[in-house]
């Protein structure tokens, strides 16, 4: 969608002299009170296909006769048709271009179905489209409050969630539009995740917010034969048994490579200025034994400060005698 | 406290200041991201502290060999593995925080889970530094406390000096035949458990204390505990419990008098926009 392009209704809607507004009484005259009047309830949706292409093997395998699916020489299976470093005459399978981490097997045997090498790499294409989805739902929820003649949107919530059979993924985001009474005309309408009294506080602090943001990250593990055997508490050849706990270092090393990259997605969009009120979400999927996926979502709002900081006075102990 | 209209004075010169591009900081500097509230924020402030990043440490560790339902004493490797997870986790928690010059990481968002073949060990928190600056100490601390309390403690005169844990899984024997068969037509203690949790319970404890002292602590506040019978097996009992180690900063304290306070504010029907969201993604 363009500007210009809502439908007559909203049109409608949005000139309206009624407000509607999504704010709880308590954020409505907290609003109030800094000055801002809302205008409308404003949302944006969007909707994605959303497939991981197929829960195993990774992308940039395909079958070829002489390959197995651990990547071995055998019967049937796959091996590696990418452009990896490892590509190459004889050795077709290895690490993809896109791969975060690589691991060996440690063992001098292996059978047919034993995973000699193993790798966690992030699966861009999910970052990618929930990146499209979230960011065309903004803008279409922001076109709106433009529309309406809004300096900002406050109270911004956004829901994204997957719809019929699991390979389509909606984001939804609504806020209410404000007009700061007395303000210039917006050149850009700026949105927060914050509104009312925690707006009100941001904004006495010396922080003006500048856009809601948010960033995906998924990564999914091609377990080496140590991962697998570990979380799936066999016995391991070459010596894991024996008492002494063993890192899953592949699984963590996945948990952790998430989370940084969905700070660091979100890094890369903050321009210098500051994330306020980080959240940060994870969901594991167990796809196989240690075939896992990390998926990752952080969000928060970016605010500039456009004063010093004036620290407070220390604090004061108080009782409250609310009974 | 500004009166109302001065309020809006100002955030309407905010708005127009914007859009004329006075603000400051901007491309080239350093972003900070945080998940402290905006409360957090101003009181870590008032005491001269702030956020610099948003840090994790995420260990995962195989439970071997275990039957989890067979056998009696201490599930050692079990122990071992949530130890490990833990004390890994924050390693890669104080790795990630001196990577942005923190001193230490407070608000740290704590959650194990244990499984029949692995110990998982997330921590989430935010690395805060000095506004003063100076150079981070060779071992940052990690509290679970909030901002709030770590404003707290400060001005109390105590220092954060890290997390203090410990968990002991333990079997609860199965009964002799005879006295299962004895038992099955009374109510009565089936001392295997008691004794199994109170076993858990001092090997938990005592590991925790001993990892404060380990920490030049003088003890821990906020601990949490987490007991009972494993959801995979009914003959298995833990006991984990942590908190954070504290020491005296050498700092004299500073305890203002307490002031009565009465709220005048009804209790208030609050709607939590975020409660839309739900649990996923």
């Amino acid at each position: 969608m363009t500007a210009g392009d809502l439908p007559p209704e909203a049109a409608g809607r949005l000139s309206s002299p009624v407000f509607s507004s999504g704010l709880s009484v308590n954020d409505f005259a907290a609003c109030l009170q800094l000055g801002l009047r809302p205008v409308a309830l404003v949302q944006g949706y969007c909707v994605m296909r959303w497939s991981s292409y197929g829960a195993n093997p990774p992308v940039g395998y395909r079958p070829v006769s002489g390959y197995n699916a651990y990547g071995n020489p055998g019967v049937g299976g796959y091996r590696y048709g990418g452009v990896g470093p490892f590509t190459g005459a004889g050795y077709q399978y290895g690490p993809r271009a896109n791969a975060l981490s690589t691991y060996r097997c440690p063992h001098y045997y292996t059978s047919g179905e034993h995973r000699t090498w193993g790798e966690n790499y992030e699966q861009s294409w999910l970052t990618s489209t929930w990146e499209q989805g979230y960011e065309t739902a903004r803008a279409r929820m922001v076109e709106e409050a433009a529309e309406a003649g809004a300096h900002g949107v406050v109270g911004v919530v956004d829901t994204s969630s997957l719809l019929i059979d699991r390979s389509i993924r909606e984001f939804h985001m609504y806020g209410t539009a404000v007009v700061v009474e007395g303000g210039q005309r917006p050149e850009r309408v700026w949105s927060s995740y914050l509104a009312g009294g925690r707006l009100s506080k941001l904004v006495e602090s010396g922080f003006m917010p500048t856009e809601v943001v948010a960033a995906m990250a998924s990564v999914r593990t091609w377990p080496v034969c140590v991962t697998e055997m570990l979380m799936r508490g066999s016995y391991v050849p070459g010596g894991y048994m024996g008492g002494d706990p063993v890192e899953i270092t592949q699984v963590a090393d996945a948990q952790m490579q998430a989370r940084r990259l969905a700070r660091d997605h979100v890094k890369g969009r903050l321009g210098g200025h500051n994330l306020h009120g980080a959240d940060l979400r994870v969901a594991v999927h167990e796809i196989g034994e240690g075939q896992t996926e990390v998926d990752c979502v952080l969000r928060g709002t970016v605010v500039r400060r456009y004063r010093a900081a004036e620290p407070l006075p220390p604090p004061r102990l108080t009782v409250r005698a609310n009974g | 406290m500004d009166d109302p209209s001065s309020r809006r004075n100002r955030i309407r010169d905010e708005v127009n200041r914007l859009e004329a591009g006075g603000f400051i900081g901007g491309p080239g500097r350093t972003s900070v991201t945080s998940d402290l509230s905006i409360d957090e924020s101003l009181v870590l402030h008032a005491i001269g502290w702030e956020a610099v990043e948003l840090v994790c440490g995420v260990s995962t560790y195989s439970i071997q060999g275990t039957l989890w339902n067979w056998g009696s004493g201490e599930i050692v490797s079990a122990s071992m593995a949530h130890a490990r997870a833990l004390g890994d986790a924050v390693q890669k928690l104080r790795s990630e925080c001196l990577g942005v010059l923190g001193h230490g990481v407070v608000g740290v968002h704590l959650e194990v889970s244990v499984e029949r073949y692995l110990v998982n060990a997330v921590l989430v928190g935010t690395a805060v530094a000095p506004i003063a600056g100076g150079s981070p100490p060779a071992v940052p601390f990690v509290s679970d406390l909030s901002g709030r309390d770590f404003a707290l403690l400060h001005q109390a005169g105590w220092d954060p000096v890290g997390l203090a844990h410990g968990a002991s899984f333990v079997y609860a024997p199965r009964r002799r035949a005879m006295d299962t068969v004895r038992q099955s037509t009374q109510n009565v203690e089936l001392t295997n458990y008691t004794e199994a949790l109170y076993s858990a319970r001092e090997g938990a404890m005592e590991r925790m204390q001993r990892r404060a002292s380990e920490l030049g602590a003088g003890g821990v506040v906020g601990v949490t505990v987490s007991e009972g019978p494993m959801e995979f097996a009914r003959h298995a009992v833990r006991f984990a419990a942590w908190g954070t180690a504290v020491r005296r900063s050498g700092r004299p304290a500073v305890l203002p008098p307490v002031e009565l306070v009465i709220d005048l504010d009804d209790e208030q029907r609050a709607f939590d926009p975020a409660s839309l969201r739900g649990s996923g993604l």
